[in-house]
């Protein structure tokens, strides 16, 4: 845009002299592009990085509510970090935080990969029903977090539906027995993932060209053959990028433990979040939710990494 | 055009898991008009026998305080979309379409940006908003939300503008509009379905947001559904009916977002919107 304009009034004015006017109109068209984008820039430096850097600073300091907002400062230096290292309720909430992500995003892997190749085929209402899968993403964590509270109540569905089958003679109170809790939020969670899995395969799946499925059918290829042949190689950019945003979106998954378990019972589904918010806003030791914060931080960073080179990978390939 | 396809056995199949799924959101709806015996009763009743809707005026309609989280709710979940729209919409579009330097800078930012949990900015975003007196502020909400909704925004709608031919905007301009006038009036109505996602999803994260809510907020005047919902029926409910309904009413707003903007949804989803 730029270079059209000035060649109209190189042409104009003739030669290389350009009268001051038209050097300014040329210093603006140059400077549009940063004005556009300034205000996201300053927005996401006051609100996102500045913020950022704080936790990092905070985390070597010794922040307690008094001086929080103002007041001296104490640097303890890697104080807060050791003082984590050495608590053992820290070393159940990664054991806890690792256990919940992975196993909820494997299970809803070949849950939600089971339920793709299914929709994707060709049959009235497929359709409608992937997109009824997706009420689940729409509504806020917190209701169905409440609802799966109340199904697993003592008095829950679950408890009668397992009565009336005589699978059980006592009822379980599933989210606040330890044997049970982790397991419990872990389903729930299995619950939430599966319909952003699902919707991310589907797409895979249908940017396959049907010829090749065609082509392989003839030449007496069976499903599983097919499956393994063409759609798993040419799927498996896909599966990539969907297990790791699976794996963060269960990771930094506060909302559900939260209102579910608060963490309980005994803090059987303490997760790395959930023990920030507690050392922080329960406890005010800002410092030391500081340093779990960073640690969640690094952990969500290594996996965002993990997310840019399969986009990458995806791009080269495709 | 393909022909449509017959009713078939996978129909009934691809109906019955469907009703599987959705089964807890059937059970909230249900519970919320039945009697308070027949919630428990056992076995338990698929379908309720002596609907009422006892629940839902006396928990519901009775209180006020319902309605005040329902009207904060809006309020920050409208604010979290016009603001993300109206800062990631020009931004987006200088980084597809326009000559200068750090856009991959920015974009490897903005990807970055969006696995970070909401519970990592909660504590310096408290410290930050204390000093400056946007905490119990529906404004700061709106803030803080729109910080995670932003660079989201941005990789969604960055595609979007660069499929849109750069010469239209440059014949504008040749016939005399300002760069904004251009993109005001030429780019922005031809990436409306790109706006709409945005739009939408930005709506459903400033509705559901609770980590911000709970830190940033502590007034009763302040808070939200989903903060409402924790406080109302404390964290030992046993007035299951009452929380269902007011679970009903807090997934009625997203619930019709998405039915009437299903196609924005998947097509945001299927770039990487994770919540939370």
């Amino acid at each position: 845009m730029a270079s059209g304009l000035a060649v109209r009034e190189r042409t104009r004015w003739g030669g290389e002299r350009r009268p001051i006017a038209v050097r300014l109109r040329r210093a603006r068209n140059a400077a549009v592009p940063y004005l556009f984008v300034a205000p996201v820039v300053l927005f996401l430096g006051a609100l996102l990085i500045y913020p950022v850097v704080l936790n990092i600073l905070m985390s070597f300091q010794d922040r307690e509510l008094g001086n929080l907002i103002s007041g001296p400062v104490k640097w303890v230096g890697t104080q807060n970090y050791s003082a984590i290292f050495h608590d053992p309720v820290f070393k159940s909430a990664v054991i806890h935080s690792v256990l919940y992500t992975a196993v909820s995003v494997a299970i809803q892997l070949v849950i939600a990969m089971v339920l793709a190749l299914f929709y994707s085929r060709h049959f009235r209402g497929a359709r409608l029903f992937r997109s009824l899968f997706l009420v689940s993403y729409a509504i806020p964590i917190v209701v169905s977090a409440q609802v799966f509270k109340w199904l697993l109540d003592g008095r829950g569905m679950v408890n009668s539906v397992l009565h009336t089958l005589h699978l059980q003679s006592q009822p379980h109170y599933w989210l606040s027995d330890t044997k049970y809790a982790l397991g419990a939020v872990i389903l729930v969670q299995l619950w939430l993932g599966i319909p952003f899995t699902m919707v991310n395969l589907l797409a895979g799946l249908s940017s396959i060209p049907s010829e090749l499925h065609e082509a392989a059918a003839i030449d007496g290829a069976n499903a599983w053959r097919r499956f393994w042949d063409i759609t798993w190689p040419l799927l498996r950019p896909t599966v990539a990028a969907a297990t790791i945003l699976s794996l963060i979106f269960a990771f930094k998954n506060f909302d559900l433990i939260w209102i579910a378990t608060k963490g309980g019972p005994a803090n059987a589904t303490t997760t790395l979040p959930t023990l920030a918010y507690q050392t922080a806003f329960e406890q005010f030791l800002f410092g030391r939710g500081a340093a779990i914060l960073n640690l969640i931080f690094a952990a969500c960073f290594v996996l965002a990494l993990g997310y840019i080179w399969s986009l990458r990978r995806e791009e080269r390939i495709a | 055009m393909r022909a449509r396809a017959p009713v078939s056995f996978s129909t009934a199949i691809g109906f019955l898991i469907v009703a599987v799924y959705l089964f807890p959101i059937y059970w909230m709806v249900t519970g919320s008009i039945k009697k308070q015996d027949d919630l428990f009763a056992s076995p338990p009743q698929l379908a309720p026998i002596h609907p009422q809707l006892h629940t839902w005026s006396q928990e519901i309609l009775h209180k006020p305080e319902v309605v005040d989280y329902i009207r904060n709710t809006f309020v920050v979940a409208t604010g979290t979309m016009v603001l993300a729209l109206l800062l990631a919409a020009p931004a987006a579009y200088a980084l597809a379409n326009l000559p200068m330097r750090g856009k991959s800078v920015i974009m490897l930012f903005c990807l970055s940006s969006l696995m970070l949990p909401a519970i990592m900015l909660a504590t310096p975003l408290f410290v930050v908003f204390t000093r400056i007196h946007l905490t119990n502020s529906l404004f700061g909400l709106i803030l803080a939300d729109t910080t995670l909704a932003l660079p989201y925004a941005i990789v969604l709608l960055r595609p979007t503008f660069a499929s849109i031919p750069k010469d239209l905007a440059d014949a504008a301009q040749i016939d005399g509009s300002s760069s904004l006038g251009a993109f005001v009036r030429i780019v922005l109505p031809l990436a409306r379905p790109g706006l709409a996602t945005v739009g939408v999803l930005s709506f459903l994260w400033g509705w559901g947001d609770l980590v911000f809510a709970l830190t940033l907020t502590s007034d009763e005047s302040k808070r939200v559904v989903t903060t409402g919902l924790a406080n109302f029926f404390g964290a030992f409910a046993t007035d299951w009916a009452g929380a269902m309904a007011f679970c009903s009413l807090a997934m009625l707003p997203p619930l019709v977002v998405f039915i009437l903007a299903q196609r924005q949804v998947i097509a945001g989803l299927t770039t990487g919107g994770t919540k939370g």
